[in-house]
This record gives C-alpha cells, structure tokens and sequence, in this order.
C-alpha cells in the first residue's frame, strides 16, 4: 500500500465539482488501503498579478515526507496544484486557469489585451506547459479539458471520467412540474438563461435551484430578473442541501437544467442521468456535449433564453418523451460503467506511476 | 525550425474552413493564399473548431498552409519569428479572434469594415489601446496603473491605431480611418510610403463566362431584408414591370421576412436562394441580365459581390451613395436614393431593357473590363506581395521596440509578484523560466 497525497486547490467559502472529487478520490483511495491524504492550499483570484506567486508556492513545498513516512505519490488536480514538484506526479486535471485559457476573449476572463495582462497569460500557459510536461502520468477528466491541454499546451492526456460521488444511491421517481438546476451560482454557469426562460414557459412549471452564490452580485442580478418578469413564485433557490435532499430533487424532476459556458465536465449531466432524467444543455456547454445527445437523452440549444424556454415546454408538453430520454441517459451510465466499476480504473491509471517504478 | 527560405508570415482571419459563410475574409483568404504561397511561407492561425490534437501541432492544413490556434502564434513567433503577421479584420463574429490578436502582436491589418455592431470580445472593451500607443512612442514612460477604460463607440479606433500598416478594402474606409487615427502605432519611425492604403477586393476570374445575355428579363438580387439594402424600394419598383423575375440571394433566416416582402409588395415571380456568399452570387447573377447592388449607409460594403456581377456580365444598378457614388457611370447605372429611388429603379431598368444588344454589349464590356483591372485576384495578391515584401524590414525594426514593451509588462509582473525579495521564490520563478534573474 501507497503513502499518497491527493492535492487540492481551495477557494475558501465555495464548494464545487473540484472539491467533491478530491473528497471522492480520498474516500476511494483509503477504501484500498492506501494511506492517503490531502494537502490544499488556497487560492485567491483578487489579484491576478499574484498567480505566479501562488503557483510558485506549491513548487517550493517539500513533499517528500510527513510524520516519519515517505510519501510514495502526488496526485494534482487543479490550477496551481500541478505546480508541485515530486519524481513521482500523476495529474488528473480539473482544469487550467481558464482565463488564460479558453475564456480568453469572452466576458468569462478578467485578462484584456493589456500588454500585462498578455504578459501574465504567456507565464502561466508556458509555466503549465513545463510543469504538466513533467509529470510522470497526465490526464484529464473529460474530452473537453484534454482538447484543451492539445490545443494549448501541445501536450497529450488520457481522458479518465470521475465516477459519480453517490454511486448506486441515484434513483427515479414521478415527474413533477419542476426543472433544476445544480451547481454553484457564478455567471459561466448562465442559470440566468433559465430564469429568463421562464416567462415563456408553462406557468405551471418551476425552476428549483440547487448551489450558493459564488460570484458578489449573482443574487441580485437573478433577484432583478425574477421581479423584472414576476417570477416570485416560480424559482425556488434552495443553497446547498445534503447528499438526500439532492437525490430527492433528481429523481423528481421534470428535467434538468445545465447549460455552463464550456464546462470541463460536469457531475450534473451525468448524475442527471443516473436519475433518468433528461438533461437541458447548451450548443457551447463544452464538456457536457460529450454526454449529451440532442433529443436522444437531452435537448442541445442555442445558449439564449427563447431556445431555453421553448425546450422546457418541449418537454413538458411531451412527458413520455422527456421519460424516455432519461432512461436512455440511465442506460448510457449503466453501460459506460461510470456508476459500478469507474473507480478501479480512475486509481489504477492514476497509481500506474507506481508500477512503472517497480518493474 | 524553418525549412524553406521564403519569408514566413502568420495570417490571421476568418477561414471558410466547414462551409462557406459570407465573410468577405474568408473570400479574400481563399483567392489571394494560393498566388502568396509562391512567394511566402504562411501559416494560418484560427479559432474554429479544427480536432484538438491536429491544433498546436498544425497537422490539420487549409489550401496547403498548416493550421494553428490564434493563441498559440506568440510561442510559434518566439521559437522562430515570423516576418510578418497579417490580419483581416470585418465585422463578423468570425473575426473576433482576430480583432484580439491585433493588439497583442501588431502587424498588417487588411480592413473591410471599420464600424463593429457585433458584441465585443470582453477583453476589447477593456483595452489600454491609447496607453500602448503613448509606450511605444516613449521608451520612458512608465506603465500607468490600470484604470476603467471608457467606451469607446463602434468605431474600430483601436484596431486602426494598432495596425503599423492598414489596408482598407474599400477608398472610404480609408479615408475614413485617415481622417480619424491619421498616426497608428509606430508611424513615427522613418518609412518610405504611406502607410494606410486602399487595397481592392479580388473576385474570382470567372472563366467561360457568357459573352452576351440571352435573358435580360431575369433580375439578380442580394441585398438583405435590412432596410438599408433598399429591398423595399426595389421590390415595389419591380412589381411594375411585367415579365421580369427576381432571384434574391439572402441568408437562410431572412426568409420569413423577404416572404413578407414580397408579399406586401406583390412580386409574385421570384426564386429565393439561401447561403449568402460570393460564389453562389457569382452561380446566381450569371444566369441574370440585370444585378442589382442598392446600398443606403455611410456603413456596409458592396463587398465582392459587385465586381462578381460585372465579371458575369451582367447589367449593374447600383445606389449613387458612398461606394457606389465613386463608380464611373460607364460601368455602372445609378440610383439616386430618396423619395423618387423607386421610381428611379423603374425608369432604369426600363431604359435598359430598351437598349440595343450592342449598347448593352459595350457597357457590359467596359464593366468587366473594370473589374478585371481593379479586383483581378491574381493582380490584388501581386500588390500584397509588393507591400509584403517591402514591409519585412520595417517590421523587424518595429517588432524590436513591440519586443521592449512586452519584457517590460513581463518585469511589471515579476516586480508584482518578487517585490518581498523571497529568494526561494525567485529562484523558482527564474527555474519555471519567469525571470531570467537571480
């Protein structure tokens, strides 16, 4: 058995995709046997200016032993932690920091075409470039974020979907009148789209929405919007709920709702489908659209309100439709193996370092 | 490394590379790159959707150049320079990207529109563009700290002022851009010509084309349902003539809207097409006796469509407004824009379906003739070579002082981030290759 340090990048106050699967890789590690542990650090985004600096940090720790044991491997996983310097570096990349990246020249990045801020995005693509180069095995968790690593970086990885953190626990009950949607609230997620799809949706139907604010002035831009169009009624912000409450919302939903501006990945669609329920996606929802089939076990949209609205009545006016596209996302997950053996496969590549160095 | 000794240059521009779209770029692109490869090596760079792995590695190639992702030009230039980065700027979300890496590797910029009515790529509308042009200028001046940057309109300023060398494909573009922005980066430094110029469009040469119209009475159109484009005018006036039938080239979700049109106006002979782009109007205007180019706006273009129909031969009406305006009247037939512009339609195109065959032959000859001279793409890509060439010095001296200003936001960085004096810290940074120091 392996000391192994899992290690995780915290943005105090928020929780989301990155943190879950730290937990979850943690959690199955020592299911194996493995001593494992996490090292975090935090990052602050207030200063663009500083992410050399904090990236810097990580490759200064010494990782090589705690407490009298030597530690065996590191596994990075987001933006700056993949900085870490170890002989022995598995990374199973989150995501990069996107601004620098993807988001370069949408509303999503804060970096202009200031000579400066060009300055700082050349550091951090060709300091990502070296260090994700040296590690001993490189992948990424989706399609969407190993396209960017080839489009980017110039660098090949292996694509290696997390599994779903609850498992068998998902489950499919009646179709109420609700869509939801999950994730934190920031404006890349665009739960805006669905809120303003609401007025031309069936007044009967609601939007339940599941996640805390992570970006100031979120909730009072969807607060403008809900009195702007007298939705008082109709959306419901619930903040996070537990593990329970989650399942519960899936398996009685309608549909769900999830169309980020190109998602790394995304547990919503797939959890979504673990409780046969179709998803609502957008054309440029990155990662999602490796799931997502349109009218097959979701729609696929124009990324605007209209589109957005007419897709839920869609749904709504076709119920046994919306079922069977749910169920056709349920067998997706049973036959990919994401719900039942995934994780095998997610910690044997991610430990293979270990076996190259035994042989 | 390089493997041929021609000049290598990096061009940045929308690329009909899954379809054919309307961007006169894309058009531009495709008739010039064949007859510039002689001379130069060209990458091209692009944000659209070409397979990852193909992307940085430039396997992937369009009309025999590699391929790459825009933001990956400045690693490809700092491992072995280009000798020219060209760009073609419209007003097209195609172009976004372009619009981006103007200002952040300055070069030759071909304009074909100057207003932008597309939404902004966020990191434009926050752009420092005055503060560069001031740094350039002044090897002293310090980086001023950052502050909310007003908005600055529609108007292209900024890609103008970031633009060393500007071609405008259209005279009043670049009279335009002159009279605004009349010293872009680095007009400063000693040059030997002007630096803003006005490069026609290239139309394909259409081999094979009719020498003479058997149909007069068929009406080629592909003006947009936009008001600005006159359809309203055009249809009430075509609506008088018996016998005559309209086909209009428009885009596919214009549809409902010409259906209405049309409609209101009572033209009942028509065939639309859908795909507005300049070789299905070159398909379309030749089977057509008549083309009409009506375009009211001190904005817009007639683009390549115009030439296209004079080198199909055939008779042309345009708006005796701004492009327009400039056209010698033995080539063209005019349309003065106003009250009376549907009246003056009619009367026109009565006149000329009153023409002799051989008055019709001879304006028909004299405007392709025209065409030829001015928007032959073999000709245009000949006077891109010319500026190109001579460019190549120029740009190795202005990239210089480019170069400065970038090591300088870099150490603006490193300062930022090294300023406590942690040595650990710098050490890291000079072992990432952040900083050369120690």
């Amino acid at each position: 058995m392996a000391n192994i340090l899992v290690l995780g990048v915290k943005i105090p106050f928020t929780k989301g995709g990155a943190e879950t699967l730290v937990a979850t890789l943690l959690k199955e590690l020592r299911q194996r046997g493995h001593q494992a542990d996490v090292v975090e650090l935090p990052l602050s985004l207030a200063s663009k200016e500083h992410l050399p600096t904090q990236a810097a940090l990580w490759r200064a720790i010494d990782l090589s032993s705690f407490g009298g044991k030597n530690v065996d491997l590191v596994i990075a996983t987001k933006f700056p932690s993949y900085y870490a310097k170890f002989p022995r570096k598995s990374i199973w990349l989150v995501h990069q920091h996107r601004s620098a990246y993807e988001l370069y020249g949408t509303r999503f990045s804060d970096f202009c075409d200031n000579p400066r801020d060009e300055a700082l995005r050349r550091m951090i693509v060709d300091g990502d470039s070296k260090v994700l180069a040296e590690s001993s095995y490189l992948s990424g968790i989706s399609s969407n974020v190993v396209d960017r690593l080839a489009r980017f970086n110039g660098l090949e990885a292996e694509v290696l979907y997390p599994p779903l953190p609850l498992g068998q626990r998902y489950r499919s009950e009646q179709q109420q009148d609700y869509v939801l949607s999950v994730g934190r609230l920031c404006s890349i997620k665009r739960v805006d789209l669905a809120i303003k799809a609401l007025p031309i949706v069936h007044n009967f139907v609601k939007l339940k929405v599941v996640g805390n604010p992570d970006e100031a002035g979120i909730m009072e831009y969807f607060k403008n919007e809900i009195d702007k169009h007298h939705l008082w009624d109709r959306v419901e912000f619930l903040g996070r709920v537990s593990d329970e409450e989650l399942i519960s919302l899936y398996s009685n939903a309608l549909a769900v709702y999830f169309a980020p501006f190109d998602e790394d990945y995304g547990y919503v669609t797939l959890e979504a489908f673990a409780s046969s329920k179709p998803v609502i996606t957008a054309k440029d929802s990155g990662g999602v659209l490796e799931f997502v089939k349109h009218e097959e076990n979701g729609l696929v949209l124009e990324p605007n309100s209209d589109a957005i609205g007419h897709g839920i009545n869609k749904l709504v006016a076709d119920k046994s439709a919306a079922k069977e596209m749910g169920l056709r996302g349920r067998r997706f997950i049973e036959q990919s193996g994401i719900l039942t053996h995934g994780w095998e496969q997610v910690i044997a590549k991610l430990l293979s370092p270990l076996e190259a160095d035994s042989r | 490394m390089r493997t041929s000794q021609k000049p290598r240059i990096a061009w940045f521009s929308p690329l009909n590379l899954t379809k054919k779209s309307d961007s006169i770029a894309a058009y531009t692109s495709e008739l010039v790159l064949p007859f510039l490869l002689q001379d130069f090596s060209i990458d091209l760079y692009t944000d659209q959707n070409i397979p990852g792995s193909a992307r940085d590695s430039g396997q992937q190639s369009y009309q025999g150049c590699n391929l790459y992702h825009y933001l990956s030009c400045y690693k490809q230039h700092v491992k072995d320079p280009y000798d020219l980065i060209f760009y073609q700027y419209e007003d097209t979300k195609l172009a976004n990207f372009v619009r981006l890496h103007l200002g952040l590797i300055p070069g030759i910029t071909l304009f074909h529109d100057l207003l932008i009515r597309q939404e902004l790529p966020a990191p434009l509308t926050f752009s420092p563009w005055p503060d560069i042009l001031t740094l350039f200028k002044n090897p002293q001046y310090d980086w001023p700290a950052r502050y909310p940057q007003p908005d600055r309109g529609p108007f292209a300023y900024r890609e103008v002022a970031l633009s060393p060398i500007s071609l405008y494909s259209a005279p009043r573009l670049c009279g335009e851009a002159r009279r605004h922005l009349p010293e872009p980066i680095g007009q400063a430094q000693s040059w030997l010509y002007p630096k803003m110029l006005y490069m026609p469009l290239p139309v394909a040469n259409q081999p094979g084309a009719p020498s003479k119209k058997s149909e007069l009475k068929i009406v080629a159109y592909c003006g947009s349902t936009a008001i600005e484009h006159r359809a309203h005018k055009v249809l009430s006036a075509l609506r008088e003539i018996k016998g005559l039938k309209l086909n209009w080239l428009i885009d596919q979700e214009e549809e409902l809207q010409a259906i209405q049109l049309l409609s209101h106006h009572g033209v009942k002979d028509y065939q639309l097409y859908f795909g507005r782009n300049p070789e299905h109007w070159s398909k379309i205007v030749k089977e057509a006796g008549i083309a009409l180019h009506t375009l009211f706006s001190v904005y817009g273009s007639l683009g390549p469509y115009l030439p296209i129909s004079m080198l199909q031969e055939a008779l042309v009406l345009v708006t005796d407004f701004a492009e327009g305006e400039a056209l010698s009247d033995s080539v063209v037939f005019k349309i003065e824009p106003g009250e009376k512009e549907t009246q003056k339609i009619l009367a026109t195109i009565n006149t000329i379906l009153d023409l002799s065959s051989g008055e019709q032959q001879l304006i028909r000859a004299t405007a392709k003739a025209y065409a030829l001279e001015n928007h032959n793409a073999e000709l245009v890509s000949s006077e891109l070579r010319r500026i190109f060439h001579t460019s190549i010095p120029f740009f190795k001296k202005f990239w210089r002082r480019w170069d400065e200003i970038e090591g300088s936001a870099r150490n603006e960085i490193i300062k930022a981030n090294t300023e406590a004096g942690d040595v650990s810290l710098i050490m890291t940074f000079v072992e990432l290759g952040w900083s050369s120091d120690l």
